[in-house]
């Protein structure tokens, strides 16, 4: 009896370590193509909806994977996956840096001759945004562009007597502007920036200071790199418009914070893909109105927008690679008419960028409009420079930044240690990727 | 050896067969992996497949390296801070809990209830009681007219604040272990103290303690363990912030590796780092020799 049980027993587990993951798909004849998305995608009822009309289209079925946790959480997820030779099939990269981080890696298949014998004009649909390297090769289309703006609550304005903030503006103006709205007794900030790498450099980043010398090294000893963090400092040191880096990480304020407690931060500078959060009622329930405005610039010399390029790739190792060159094209050619955003495409009429900003404005509920929306990213008269850290040890680079200048907002080093401290750290992360 | 010890032993192999399969490709394998590619140039996702020899390179770059001596020391005052929490508190509730009153079961009940909650439930209710303008610890200090201490906002607090919780978490095992410990105590140990007339405390000191060293060397050496092993309680409460206040050195270690893509360099702090406990570890075994034979 004990003999026949023992055997029972080992003969369940060697079965059960034999099939851990069951016959999945067996049987399943159906063309397939695998991808993986933010968690905070994957719900959202245009994401869905966008896989389901190519899979009504062309019979093929996304299989999407979410990444739970953050912006970070997930791009380190999907490099770590490309890294170990995972085979989902289309890869999504916001922003030029992750791009570049994956690219170098090798990760991606070239698309050129792929695309030209799809029999897709590249040249003509994408132009300029296509990320071609010196010999013309590119393994990735751009298909939406980030550009940033401000939003505010209208509420907070409207309750401080001050008119809503229109066409263009310097950052002294936000700073006034911000005072007016400020009431310290009551919780109430007139400004709202995370304690995040881009608002950190913002004024520098708009006057296009590069963050590498010719020679590769770090070029964050530039004045105006020390000028562009003590003016963040200062924001909520001396003006007091806005919580102090301390006060941001005892909030834990996130990519998402604004969404959940604008009712008491008036105005917060960011993508224009933060409007889906304002959007949903169902996942960020508000009470107060919101609106949106252009970047103010630093001036003459800084009149410049933020912007951030997404693009889509496909795996080298893609299990799927034809499927996968059919949802590439699809998604960057129709992933904006869903999620309303900025598409990166060269062809795109003021008519089809007026389309997607009214699918915009109409779930807004009469918030903002079409024009608020197409003057505040497009029609404001700025011109556009990359908003990511982009090269040699990028992450490394945008993560020191980080620390250093969080410990230099909470008093704990000078800024003289700062600058010092994040170009040595930087050149030393730069060598080792060398 | 006859036929039945014979059969025990195939049954004992059969039993842990499983648990050495397991063991050679979770752990073995993935160990003597990260030892050889502290020897390779893999510190760019672009150079996954280099298999180039560098020989010390990556450990000679580790060891000029300023983040990861702050690291290590940062590592180590949470160790510390930790440690001394844990056996000091260790010992006094396995004391207390080893007497008799009522309610006792639910009391132990209680204290095992963080061993057995997940690490990120435990810092996002932790962020919350800490908040320093929220959170209802500080509202004690308000009304005493105090905004009080910034807990995990205070790069000075932040590390040892989160080493006490995460001692406060672990402490449930060492009370059991410590209290098995204690029931292993001749009663009449104590029958002959008392006849001496002992207090509590001479109880406590000369025949509790005494008897409890070989188990205390033993929480000890898993205390030292499991503070090093710190990476879930720092990224459950501060992520390694303020800056880099709380960036120990297996926080460090993942970023390099998953986060920066230096897989040699992470894998050369890596072999490092444990070369360490193991050093501090047989320093504990050295100190426990001395103590028995004295």
């Amino acid at each position: 009896m004990k003999r026949n049980l023992l055997i029972a027993v080992v003969t369940f587990f060697a079965t059960a370590m034999a099939f851990p993951a069951g016959s999945k798909e067996s049987g399943n004849t159906q063309r397939v193509v695998t991808t993986v998305c933010r968690a905070s995608y994957a719900n959202e009822a245009w994401y869905t909806k966008m896989n389901a009309d190519f899979e009504a289209e062309t019979g093929i079925h996304v299989d999407v994977t979410p990444t739970p946790g953050n912006d970070d959480d997930h791009d380190a997820k999907v490099n770590i996956d490309l890294l170990a030779g995972g085979t989902v099939d289309v890869v999504e990269s916001l922003g030029a840096k992750n791009y570049t981080i994956r690219n170098e890696g090798g990760f991606f298949m070239p698309l050129s001759k792929l695309v030209a014998g799809s029999g897709v004009d590249a040249e003509t649909l994408w132009g300029v945004n296509l990320p071609k390297n010196a010999q013309g090769e590119y393994y990735g289309i751009p298909f939406k562009q980030e550009m940033w703006c401000v939003y505010y609550n209208k509420d907070l304005f409207d309750a401080a007597g001050v008119p809503y903030p229109s066409g263009s503006w310097t950052w002294d103006d936000y700073i006034a502007t911000a005072k007016k709205l400020t009431d310290a007794t009551k919780g109430v900030y007139g400004s709202f920036m995370q304690a995040d790498t881009q608002y950190m450099y913002l004024p520098a980043r708009q006057k296009n200071v590069p963050f590498y010398k010719v020679d590769g090294t770090s070029n964050f000893d530039d004045p105006a790199f020390a000028e562009a963090i003590t003016w963040y400092k200062k924001l909520a040191s001396v003006q007091g418009i806005q919580m102090s880096v301390s006060d941001l990480n005892a909030e834990g304020a996130s990519w998402n914070y604004y969404a959940l407690a604008g009712d008491h931060l008036a105005m917060f500078p960011q993508g224009n893909w933060f409007v889906r959060l304002l959007n949903s009622q169902k996942d960020y329930p508000r009470s107060w109105k919101y609106g949106v405005t252009q970047l103010p610039s630093t001036g003459a010399d800084g009149n410049n927008n933020l912007v951030s390029q997404a693009s889509v790739s496909i795996n080298k190792n893609a299990a799927h690679p034809k499927e996968a060159l059919t949802y590439m094209l699809w998604i960057a050619q129709n992933q904006w008419r869903y999620e309303g955003g900025i598409p990166a495409l060269a062809t795109l009429t003021p008519e089809q960028q007026n389309a997607a900003f009214s699918a915009v404005a109409s779930a807004s509920d009469g918030q903002v409009t079409v024009s608020n929306l197409y003057d505040a990213m497009l029609d404001n008269g700025m011109g556009v420079v990359d908003s990511d850290i982009v090269g040699t040890a990028a992450t490394e680079y945008n993560n020191i930044v980080k620390e250093e200048v969080s410990s230099f907002c909470m008093d704990l080093q000078s800024l003289e240690d700062t600058i010092a401290h994040i170009v040595s750290r930087v050149n030393d992360a730069i060598k080792s990727a060398r | 050896m006859d036929r039945r010890c014979k059969g025990e032993e195939r049954t004992a192999w059969l039993f842990i067969t499983p648990f050495l399969v397991m063991f050679a490709i979770f752990k073995l394998y993935p160990i003597l992996y990260g030892f050889l590619v502290s020897f390779w140039n893999r510190n760019a996702a672009s150079r996954m497949m280099d298999r180039s020899f560098v020989g010390l390179a990556n450990y000679l770059k580790v060891l000029q390296s300023a983040s990861f001596w702050a690291a290590f020391g940062r590592s180590l005052e949470f160790s510390l801070v930790y440690t001394v929490t844990i056996m000091v508190l260790g010992v006094m509730l396995a004391v207390l809990l080893n007497r008799h009153f009522p309610g006792r079961t639910f009391v132990r009940t209680c204290w095992y209830i963080p061993y057995v909650t997940n690490m990120i439930a435990i810092g996002i209710v932790f962020r919350y009681l800490l908040n320093p303008s929220k959170g209802p610890v500080n509202a004690l200090w308000r009304v005493f007219g105090t905004s009080g201490p910034q807990w995990l906002n205070d790069p000075h607090l932040a590390l040892p604040v989160s080493a006490v919780i995460g001692a406060w978490v672990a402490l449930a095992f060492t009370i059991i272990t410590i209290l098995a410990g204690l029931q292993d105590i001749p009663k009449e140990w104590y029958e002959v103290a008392d006849l001496e007339g002992a207090t509590f405390w001479q109880r406590l000191v000369y025949v509790t303690l005494p008897a409890l060293v070989p188990t205390l060397f033993l929480m000890l050496t898993i205390a030292i363990i499991n503070s090093f092993r710190s990476y879930t309680t720092i990224v459950g409460l501060t992520n390694g912030g303020p800056g880099t206040a709380s960036m120990v050195l297996s926080l460090q270690i993942y970023n390099d590796a998953f986060l920066y893509q230096k897989f040699s360099i992470a894998s050369a702090e890596g072999v490092l780092f444990t070369a360490f406990i193991v050093l501090i570890n047989q320093m504990v075994v050295f100190g426990r020799g001395r103590w028995e034979k004295d």
